[in-house]
């Protein structure tokens, strides 16, 4: 019997069951809740077995199993065995529907009234992951069972690689949480228990999606060798979305919790992040965008059931808004332009239009197949939206805070923002004297300076009511130092293409790099050797590059070497063998040159074409020491592909074709004699600089931390639970 | 202040920047075509090939890789890509190269390279 699939089985009919019963108890069954809330949590413990059962399918080979053979092998280390649970698509359906159903757990112990009624709209969530999993779930057995798995992407075998994952669908399905809070509230008409409980699951879902996205960029940066942490890709946008979604939500509920304005708006964005969650689940692993992302997705056949699973709560979320939110004040006492909650509501707007943007861009493939052939958008089109609405909020997070609720004086606030303005346009005068031209970066950079002054300012002054005062103020001041780090790195970050022949020493940057050979450590994973020397500082950096057997191709991976203000950041290209170094020699019909001791002349081009391909022939007359001979190396395109078939000279020597243009009756040829002394190895690789990179990681790591204050503010029983006007 | 004011100042710069975000993404918006039609267009496109052959030249000090695609209709295209060759360059399955086509071959400067493994294959960027 298998025992995951039937695991899988009963967890969906726990879940049909405990939605059944959480939907008499939001109808008022009341004496069925504690019945509810015990069958949910027997779904949470089947997933939890099903996980530990999939663990232990993994950890102990059984490639019967048709998902252990596909993403594990013997050689693989144990902590990869553990990681390969979300590996691959079937095992992330478990992790989402197993981090869903403990997020359900803890949510239901609230005493929230509302709570019983958007358990009832959480739990479609679990039935409809558990649906998939009964589909097409992990626990599948194969007919044939293999000796050995095909085991773990190298690539994926990195520490970050490991543990972002699962924080980020944490992030995910934590979503579901302000979803099912807005339709429970819409149903009851109850926006006090929704201002009361919201804030913090959004805050939660903020700091674990934030996290897992850094994660992320830093696995791509150490790893994948291209110099950038973040790369506009289907999947970062999949997170970066929802992400943006929650953030309008999560000012939008200050504003309410401040004025009791924007009931309507926050109850409508309170569906949208989890939506995203769904749309950018479908947009990323139905295949549709195959063609458009490096991920090669391969379609499970699951897309009719993604779509039914984004079409379902799309319209359960849409319809129980439209139907119930007459009921709900709009916008309400009249906004003064000159208020706080103007400046966070044009916030939420440019959230909302980074938001959705950034997903019209994602969605090129789809959008533009209505009008046309497919097209993607160029990845400039991401920064260019997200650079100018980023602008926009620098201004707007440097100004709100500083103003009051409700409405302030004109004149007060001129003088409050003064200070920060002029340090801004000081830091925008340095930069201009430093080099900087470019206005968009220039205008970045003044916000950026803008906000971080201004939200520096009003944190000291909030640290002196306590910490969890200044929670919000310090989140902006990490945004403002990740933009300036990001302008830096774009700024001055330089990179150059260097060929490193082997034992001689080339200058880049101010630093010496002399490579040293390859080694091979036990583990198999070639690297080269580099010795590098500068700035005070000897080093060796050995970034691998070697041959994988499980992706057949060469992989390679930077090496890092980090200092106070920058890294410098090393990627290896390829060992240049020797006799790819020969140099071209280009060459006109009757032309001749000259190579080394020889004197080499083209002939005549010979073109013979058959069906399946064509042969190009030079004949190519070599004289040297006095011989003279003949020989004609050829190219052949066919569908085999394009072979070059070197000649050999009588001393040994070879002639090839490296490039032939038939019109022009011109070919280029690579020729070495016997006596040209091999040229070394070479090794080619990209050195960059990447200036200030600190500051993003910083910056991040603020926004977190203050991220993390907050949440403290909004579950502790902090006297700060009315936001202070200042 | 009237109320209707903010309304207009609202809507007008909403509706603004929704025009700016369109009109941008219809600007960058980079078609896919097949290799014929990028030979005649010459403008900024998307090709999608598997490696013709083997036959890649990796020149270190102009940081260019010269290699062949074949489309899906047997035509192969000489590609030079100006960038570090991405991880998983020769296993490829699929490589999608954007740029334009330019004397004689075409002039690349984003790969996108795509594996044979499923899901978890993420991200093995190539951006110049």
């Amino acid at each position: 019997m298998n025992l995951g699939a039937a695991g899988v089985w009963v967890a969906f009919s726990a879940a049909i069951a405990s939605g059944l019963l959480y939907l008499a108890v939001g109808a008022g069954a009341t004496r069925l809740r504690p019945w509810a809330d015990r069958v949910f949590r027997l779904q949470a413990l089947l997933l939890l077995g099903l996980v530990a059962w999939l663990w232990h399918l993994l950890v102990t080979h059984q490639f019967q199993y048709s998902y252990v053979a596909a993403y594990t092998s013997r050689a693989l280390d144990t902590r990869y065995l553990f990681a390969a649970l979300w590996g691959g698509q079937q095992g992330t359906f478990l992790l989402w529907a197993t981090w869903g159903s403990l997020l359900g757990c803890l949510f239901a112990t609230s005493k929230n009234r509302l709570v019983p009624t958007a358990m009832f709209f959480l739990n479609w969530t679990q039935v409809f992951l558990l649906l998939i999993l009964v589909i097409e779930g992990p626990f599948k057995l194969s007919k044939i069972v293999p000796a050995d798995g095909a085991g773990l992407n190298p690539l994926l075998q990195d520490y970050w690689m490991t543990i972002h994952p699962p924080v980020l669908f944490l992030g995910f399905a934590s979503l579901v949480i302000p979803y099912a809070l807005s339709l429970s509230t819409l149903v009851h008409r109850d926006p006090g228990s929704w201002l009361q409980i919201t804030p913090r699951w959004s805050l939660f879902s903020t700091v674990v999606l934030a996290t897992g996205f850094t994660m992320g960029g830093i696995w791509a940066y150490k790893v994948l060798g291209w110099g950038g942490f973040w790369g506009w890709d289907p999947v970062e946008n999949a997170s970066f979305v929802p992400w943006l979604m929650n953030a309008a939500l999560f000012h939008g509920l200050l504003v309410q919790r401040a004025t009791g304005s924007l009931a309507r708006t926050n109850l409508f964005l309170g569906v949208l992040p989890f939506l995203f969650v769904l749309y950018g689940s479908f947009l990323t692993r139905s295949g549709i965008l195959a063609d458009f992302s490096v991920h090669s997705f391969v379609d499970l056949g699951l897309n009719g059931y993604l779509l039914a699973f984004l079409g379902f709560f799309l319209v359960m979320g849409f319809g129980v808004w439209a139907f119930r939110v007459r009921h709900f004040s709009g916008l309400g006492s009249e906004i003064s332009l000159l208020s706080r909650e103007f400046g966070l509501w044009l916030g939420m707007l440019t959230f909302l239009l980074m938001g959705l943007l950034t997903m019209l861009g994602t969605s090129a493939p789809l959008v533009s197949r209505l009008f046309g052939p497919p097209a993607s958008v160029n990845v400039s089109y991401y920064g260019l939206i997200n650079g100018i609405l980023g602008f926009l909020l620098t201004l707007l997070v440097g100004v709100a805070p500083l103003v009051r609720w409700r409405s302030d004086r004109a004149e007060r606030v001129a003088r409050t923002l003064a200070p920060p303005a002029a340090i801004a346009f000081l830091l925008m005068t340095v930069a201009i004297l430093g080099g900087i031209r470019s206005f968009g970066r220039l205008a970045l950079l003044g916000g950026a300076a803008f906000a971080l002054s201004s939200n520096l300012w009003i944190t000291l002054r909030a640290l002196r009511r306590g910490p969890s005062f200044a929670a919000g103020y310090v989140s902006h001041l990490g945004v403002a130092v990740f933009l300036i780090g990001v302008i830096c790195l774009g700024q001055f970050g330089r990179e150059i293409p260097v060929e490193l022949p082997l034992g001689q020493p080339k200058s880049v940057f101010g630093f010496q790099f002399i490579y040293r050979g390859l080694e091979t450590p036990p583990d198999g994973r070639t690297r080269a050797v580099i010795a590098v020397q500068g700035e005070g500082r000897a080093f060796r950096a050995i970034p691998p590059i070697y041959y994988s057997e499980f992706n057949r191709g060469m992989m390679r991976e930077p090496h890092v070497e980090r200092f106070w203000d920058r890294d410098l950041y090393i990627s290896p290209v390829e060992v240049v063998s020797s006799d790819r170094q020969t140099p071209g020699l280009t060459l006109d019909e009757g032309q001749s040159g000259i190579v080394g001791t020889a004197r080499v002349t083209f002939l005549r081009i010979g073109m013979q074409r058959t069906d399946t391909e064509v042969r190009a022939t030079a004949d190519v007359q070599v004289e040297r020491e006095g011989k003279s001979e003949v020989v004609r190396p050829a190219v052949v395109v066919g569908a085999g592909g394009r072979t070059e078939l070197a000649a050999t000279l009588a001393d040994g020597g070879t002639v090839s074709l490296s490039e032939i243009q038939a019109d022009r009756r011109r070919v280029t040829l690579a020729v070495r004699t016997a006596d040209m002394p091999q040229a070394p190895e070479a090794l080619a690789v990209h050195i960059s600089t990447k200036p200030m990179i600190n500051l993003v990681w910083i910056g991040v790591s603020i926004t977190l931390l203050g991220s993390l204050l907050a949440i403290r503010r909004r579950t502790g029983r902090a006297p700060g639970d009315v936001a202070p006007a200042s | 202040m009237k109320q209707g004011w903010k309304y207009v100042i609202s809507l007008a710069v909403l509706i603004g920047l929704v025009w700016f975000g369109v009109t941008a993404f219809d600007k960058s918006l980079t078609p896919y075509v097949s290799f014929a039609d990028a030979r005649r267009d010459g403008g900024y496109v998307q090709v999608n090939g598997k490696l013709a052959d083997q036959n890649i030249t990796t020149d270190g000090n102009r940081g260019t890789v010269v290699f062949h695609l074949r489309d899906s209709k047997g035509e192969v295209m000489e590609v030079l890509y100006h960038g570090v060759k991405p991880a998983n360059f020769e296993m490829a399955t699929n490589i999608v190269a954007l740029g334009s086509y330019k004397d004689g071959r075409f002039d690349s400067d984003k790969l996108l390279v795509k594996c044979p493994s499923k899901y978890q294959a993420e991200a093995n960027k190539g951006t110049s």
